[in-house]
């Protein structure tokens, strides 16, 4: 078997990234359709049949009958497929994103080291290199040591990819967006993003490996202190929305004039992106989702001059490649995450009741009758925001060194933790004077210490070019 | 037949799953759908990749090319634990806090003056583990 894949893999690599974009393709447009016809039809219309034909087979079974009346009809079939469409859909989000990501990373990365960076695989700027490294993983042998776990050496990748998936349940995509919105929706993600740990600790414990080992131990000690700032620099969204829902919390940062259908004033509302409002509380909270994601300059658990690979040390093929796609599956996460908890998520602040209300008069006037489309640009404008941070990340990644280990716990517990106490109880103290002004005072100051750390972070460059360089 | 009839009667007998809707079913198929995509591609990769675990080397754990000394399960430090115990505290009364933030707009004063009682008890727990040495990584 494996020689067909190789000589396949060696003589016609354009074949097999051809199939592999039709597999994906063909998973969404035939899964889709099957579903869909799965929902409209075989619910309706073919499962009552079968259960009226049924009837006379099973009226000597009494016991079959009930099991069958009282687990299996009554379950609600056509929502529970139109959440499996759903969650494909998202799927196909979370595993299509890292292919453009980590060519973005390397085509960034290459641009800020002035070289080129992939170019060959692919027509245009090497485009398709990430899905033809994809391809090679998948044909590269699975290496368990002796001595490992099999079974959890297994189970530690699929937990990874697992939770990173699932935490895209909440992100509001566009105001209607949303896979689902629950009402504790912030809590929901700090939970399941924490079960990602999880996956991280057993390949590590599971290698037989000291590095894997270390590595391990290491990626939990740092998720679990910057797991503390994280929450903490969240409580402040959460004190001014007063909600945990992810689009009660858009809706309380999307200002402006909100008109109803036909265009008539509903009510006009001051509501800005809480990054203006609250600048500290996003830095801190997107310092310690670059931590979370093991990303330079906190990625220690990956360390490769000291730990090697640390946890995924002894991956191989396809389970190494699972790591690599929930590591920017998490970054995506954050990045989703923080632009609906700081940058409004998918609206225009001001502007949103205008945007909204010229919207349906477009749609209205090209599609009459059509009402789906008006919230799509909401997607548009929270990608938009979510690329980004996405860009930031990497910024960061190709700029700053790596953090020693003591440094990046002191950094977490001793400086992370007093800042977003002091936010927490400077905010607390500021909505307590709300009608006297007290945000207006709160926002000020937190820019103007912004200011300060950036005057004081950029003015360390005093010397950019060595006195012999410029002769 | 009969003990087919058994089961299904014992099964039936159970109290049938609750009708109302629920918003969690979705959390229970993205786990599905995840694991299930982890492991469609594991098996594919299965059914493609070479596998020649016969040479003598390979399976030994990695060690920058020595070979391994003792077993791949050595002991780590026992600052790990430290920060794992400092860790629950903060994340329980995180816990807390939640709550106290969702309803803290239409409270007040009251419930603000009483969170602070509540962060200033554990700033005095926070500040005896720094002097305490357990945020220390040294």
């Amino acid at each position: 078997m494996f020689q067909f894949g190789t000589r396949i893999a060696a003589r016609h690599d354009k074949l097999i990234i051809a199939l592999v974009l039709l597999n994906v393709a063909g998973a969404l447009f035939t899964l889709q359709p099957i579903l869909l016809a799965l929902r409209q039809y075989v619910v309706p219309q073919v499962m009552p049949t079968i259960r009226r034909l049924l009837d006379p087979v099973l009226a000597g079974m009494p016991g079959l009958k009930a099991f069958l009346d009282g687990w299996v009809w009554v379950w609600p079939w056509e929502r529970i497929i139109t959440e499996l469409m759903v969650a494909l859909i998202v799927l196909h989000f979370f595993a299509l994103s890292p292919v453009l990501l980590i060519w973005l990373e390397r085509k960034i990365s290459g641009r800020m080291q002035s070289r080129l960076g992939p170019m060959h695989v692919g027509a245009w700027h090497g485009w398709l290199q990430t899905l033809a490294d994809g391809i090679k993983l998948i044909l590269k042998e699975d290496v368990i040591p002796t001595g490992a776990d099999r079974l959890l050496h297994t189970i530690g990748p699929i937990l990874v990819v697992m939770t990173a998936v699932t935490a895209f349940v909440v992100i509001p995509f566009g105001n209607e967006l949303i896979p689902r919105d629950f009402n504790i929706g912030l809590l929901y993600i700090l939970a399941i993003t924490s079960v990602g740990i999880f996956g991280i600790v057993i390949a590590g414990w599971a290698s037989n490996n000291k590095y894997s080992l270390l590595g391990g131990m290491r990626s939990a000690a740092q998720l679990v202190s910057y797991e503390i700032p994280r929450a903490l620099a969240i409580v402040g969204v959460i004190m001014l929305a007063g909600t945990l829902q992810m689009s009660e919390i858009v809706r309380a940062q999307s200002g402006g004039v909100v008109t109803d259908a036909v265009g008539g004033l509903r009510e006009i509302r001051l509501a800005l992106p809480y990054l203006l409002i609250q600048p500290i509380a996003f830095v801190l909270f997107f310092i310690a989702s670059v931590a979370e994601t093991n990303r330079v300059p906190f990625d220690l658990p990956e360390a490769e001059s000291e730990l090697v690979a640390g946890f995924h040390t002894e991956y191989s093929g396809m389970k190494f490649a699972f790591f690599f796609m929930a590591e920017y599956g998490n970054m995506l996460l954050f990045s989703c995450l923080a632009t609906a908890l700081f940058l409004g998520g998918g609206s225009v602040p001001f502007i949103e009741g205008h945007l909204q209300y010229a919207t349906q008069w477009l749609f209205g006037a090209l599609l009459p009758g059509v009402t789906c489309l008006n919230g799509f640009w909401h997607f548009g404008i929270f990608m938009v925001k979510t690329y980004v941070l996405v860009f930031v990340f990497i910024w960061i990644r190709w700029t700053y060194p790596r953090m020693r280990v003591d440094r990046l716990m002191d950094f977490s517990w001793k400086i992370l933790v007093p800042w977003t106490f002091a936010n927490l109880v400077f905010l607390g103290l500021a909505m307590v004077f709300r009608e006297r002004g007290g945000l207006w005072i709160f926002a000020v100051v937190n820019w103007m210490i912004v200011i300060v750390i950036l005057k004081k972070a950029l003015g360390s460059k005093k010397n950019p070019v060595p006195a012999a360089a410029q002769a | 037949m009969n003990r087919l009839h058994a089961i299904t009667d014992m099964v039936a007998a159970a109290d049938p799953p609750s009708l109302e809707v629920n918003d969690y079913t979705i959390v229970v198929l993205f786990l599905a759908l995840g694991a299930g995509f982890a492991i469609f591609n594991l098996l594919l990769a299965y059914l493609v990749h070479p596998s020649k675990p016969s040479e003598k080397d390979k399976l030994v754990a990695y060690e920058c090319g020595e070979a391994p000394i003792g077993t791949g399960f050595v002991q780590f430090n026992m600052r790990f634990y430290v920060y794992a115990l400092v860790f629950v505290i903060f994340d329980v009364e995180v816990v807390f806090i939640f709550p106290w933030a969702v309803v803290f707009n239409q409270m007040g004063l009251f419930a603000f003056i009483e969170m602070m009682i509540f962060i200033g008890i554990l700033l005095i727990g926070y500040a005896y583990a720094w002097r305490k040495g357990a945020l220390e990584w040294t």
